[in-house]
């Protein structure tokens, strides 16, 4: 067993499908359900120790636990399936069509040692990846039905089959080092000057407060308040005054129809425009303008998203999103491995050219490098 | 991990949305106030400077607040870019998970303070942003305590929600925060509503709420009205509908408002 299966070296991607993925330090896991009841199990997983071994024989007798893990033990890597897990082991073979694992009453353990295979582990109908997603998950907690293993390139090809070895050296207890912390000295003295939140008043159809210009602004407005030219736009007011886009046919805010309202554009402060969800699940208001990449530099007038982009498949600073009135808007900045636009018509990714605004329409798949974004307008219909 | 700054960890006690809470032995610079367990709170973020800053600003004005019903900070820092902060350790756990079995009247009298906790944040300009049974904690004599401040959207403005976790937390989540209006009182006030209805039902809002897709599971959110459970005390039902309305203007005006309506209630 000299090449044995390295779970460090192997990408996990997750794929669609109801359940829980996670993965930790010699650990992949996929739960029909919500792990929190093993959560503990899971923290305390150790993968040098016995401990691993161990966890394996407290997953396979939790009774209507549905599980497949793949684990790093001090015997080697080994494949459990709990349910109706099912496995598939592929070694790149193409005439073979590759080791298909299901699971008898019980669960069972296999050893896995052909560490170029890649192993699809989850629910039925497995192997039908996500197909805008290829995000790795490094580790943590992600929605999904079931994960793919499967070599990172560029690890395989460094690694020396003389240096293969599964087992990490042995932790050594050290002795209680503290390094360097910084602690903040919390004591209820008179508490900075800061105004109260507004109280949202109960406005009724038939007395609507009139807009108040004359309020007085003393505090620092907040980001949604942040007004420039820029945030202007020409809109509709519903008839209790809330500003929509002259295209909607339902009042954004409060729902009602708008459908035999005059249309009369007046200004004002462009309302959010919905939201992205990344691969991973993070999710972001697009109150505001985004500057996207690895690690964007501060600009006055966006937020920075500092992309998680374990591959370095993103550009420091990748794309920008922003508005056009009513739009939202994408610009590649140039990127090494571009942004791009899935095409459903066509099936196929189309590369955005660097410095030219795209409009996003609802449910636009973007992806930048290897990561991924839906645009959702959350307009109501 | 085995511990943070020079606190030593016991065990792990659960994984929230955006960090991982510990109990701790209390390091000896704060044995002098009494404190010899404290739960930890451990944040994923991984912090800059600024971000530092951020939180200690935040930190400052919650520990100023005086509310009885708001579980203290004791301590916060960072060490090697991981931002933390300690609270008390309760022994009885939380609404969403006591380690004794809780009577409705209990719950309903946690979620009437940790109302009123969240009046006294709003009054001094902050919203709590992350209201959920498992941040209403509950002291030995059945009172609440209202913990965590959700401090993701201070770290990472615009984010309405973070990538880690179940689906099932969404239902808290006022649907205007997911179009990107600002949180304030009436957003904490649906996550009390919310809050209370999942305490008091075990049941979800949510019926059909789609389980594999976070994108599918905010589309839901944003299209459907919230359901109530059969099981919901009826002398409550008035006062979680009324947190629970689509127009943030028709919810009770302050959380306060809130609290008064539920000390109301015997069950």
């Amino acid at each position: 067993m000299n090449d044995q299966y390295l779970l460090e070296h192997m990408e996990a991607i997750p794929l669609d499908g109801e359940g829980t993925v996670v993965r930790r330090p010699g650990l992949v896991a996929v739960f029909a359900g919500d792990p929190s009841d093993v959560a503990d199990l899971l923290t305390e997983f150790d993968a040098s120790s016995p401990k691993g071994l161990a966890l394996i024989e407290e997953l396979r007798d939790l009774d209507g636990l549905e599980v497949a893990a793949v684990v790093d033990t001090p015997m080697g890597v080994q494949l459990v399936l709990t349910g109706a897990m099912h496995a598939l082991i592929d070694e790149g073979d193409p005439d073979d069509p590759g080791l298909e694992v299901r699971t008898p009453a019980g669960g069972t353990v296999t050893d896995l040692d052909d560490r170029s295979a890649s192993v699809w582990i989850g629910t039925a109908g497995i192997r039908n990846v996500l197909r805008h997603s290829v995000f790795n998950l490094e580790a943590g907690t992600v929605p999904g039905g079931g994960i793919l293993l499967r070599p990172i390139p560029s690890a395989a090809a460094i690694d020396t089959p003389a240096a293969a070895t599964l087992i990490p050296p042995p932790i050594v207890d050290e002795p209680a080092v503290v390094l360097p912390f910084e602690s903040i000295e919390l004591k209820p003295t008179a508490p900075p000057a800061r105004q109260s939140l507004p109280i949202v008043a109960a406005a009724t159809p038939e007395a609507i407060p009139a807009p108040a210009p004359t309020e007085v602004e003393t505090s620092t407005p907040t980001p949604s308040e942040r007004s420039t030219a820029d945030d202007q736009v020409r809109g509709i007011r519903c008839s209790r005054d809330h500003f929509n886009n002259p295209s909607a046919a339902y009042c954004q805010v409060c729902g009602i129809s708008m459908i035999h309202l005059t249309h009369r554009l007046v200004p004002g402060p462009r309302p959010t425009l919905g939201f992205i969800v990344f691969d991973d699940g993070a999710t972001f208001a697009l109150d505001r303008a985004y500057r996207l990449g690895r690690q964007p530099d501060p600009v006055a007038n966006a937020e920075t998203i500092a992309i998680i982009d374990s591959e370095h498949s993103l550009s420091r600073h990748h794309a920008d999103l922003s508005f056009d009135e009513w739009s939202v808007v994408l610009t590649d900045r140039g990127s090494t491995n571009g942004t791009f636009l899935w095409d459903e018509s066509a099936g196929r990714w189309n590369r955005l050219a660097a410095g030219v605004p795209t409009v996003l329409p609802t449910g636009a798949h973007v992806a930048l490098g290897r990561r991924t974004f839906t645009y959702e307008s959350a307009t109501r219909s | 991990m085995k511990g943070i700054a020079d606190y030593i960890f016991i065990e792990r006690m659960g994984t929230g949305n955006h960090g991982t809470f510990w109990l701790a032995e209390a390091p000896e610079r704060l044995a002098e106030a009494g404190h010899d367990r404290l739960g930890v709170k451990v944040l994923d973020h991984h912090a800059t400077d600024q971000d530092f800053r951020r939180m200690a600003n935040e930190l400052q004005v919650y520990a100023a607040i005086d509310s009885p019903f708001l579980a203290p900070i004791v301590d916060a820092g960072q060490q090697d870019g991981t931002l933390y902060y300690s609270t008390p350790y309760y022994d009885s756990g939380s609404v969403g998970a006591p380690s004794r079995p809780l009577t409705l009247q209990e719950i309903i009298n946690c979620i009437a303070d940790a109302s009123e906790a969240a009046h006294a944040l709003h009054e001094t300009g902050v919203a709590h942003r992350d209201i959920k049974p498992a941040n209403i904690m509950v002291t030995d004599d059945g009172r609440g305590r209202l913990a965590d401040l959700g401090l993701a959207q201070i770290l990472t403005p615009g984010q309405t929600v973070t990538g880690v976790g179940p689906v099932g937390t969404i239902e808290f989540l006022a649907p205007e925060l997911i179009r990107g209006e600002v949180a304030g009182r009436p957003t904490d006030i649906w996550a009390l509503g919310a809050t209370a209805h999942r305490a008091l039902t075990g049941k979800s809002l949510y019926r059909d709420l789609p389980s594999n897709s976070l994108l599918d599971a905010l589309r839901y959110l944003l299209d459907t009205s919230p359901e109530f459970h059969s099981t919901l005390p009826s002398e409550v039902l008035p006062i979680v509908k009324r947190c629970l309305l689509a127009d943030p203007a028709q919810r009770f005006p302050t959380a306060l408002d809130l609290a008064t309506a539920l000390r109301g209630v015997a069950v």
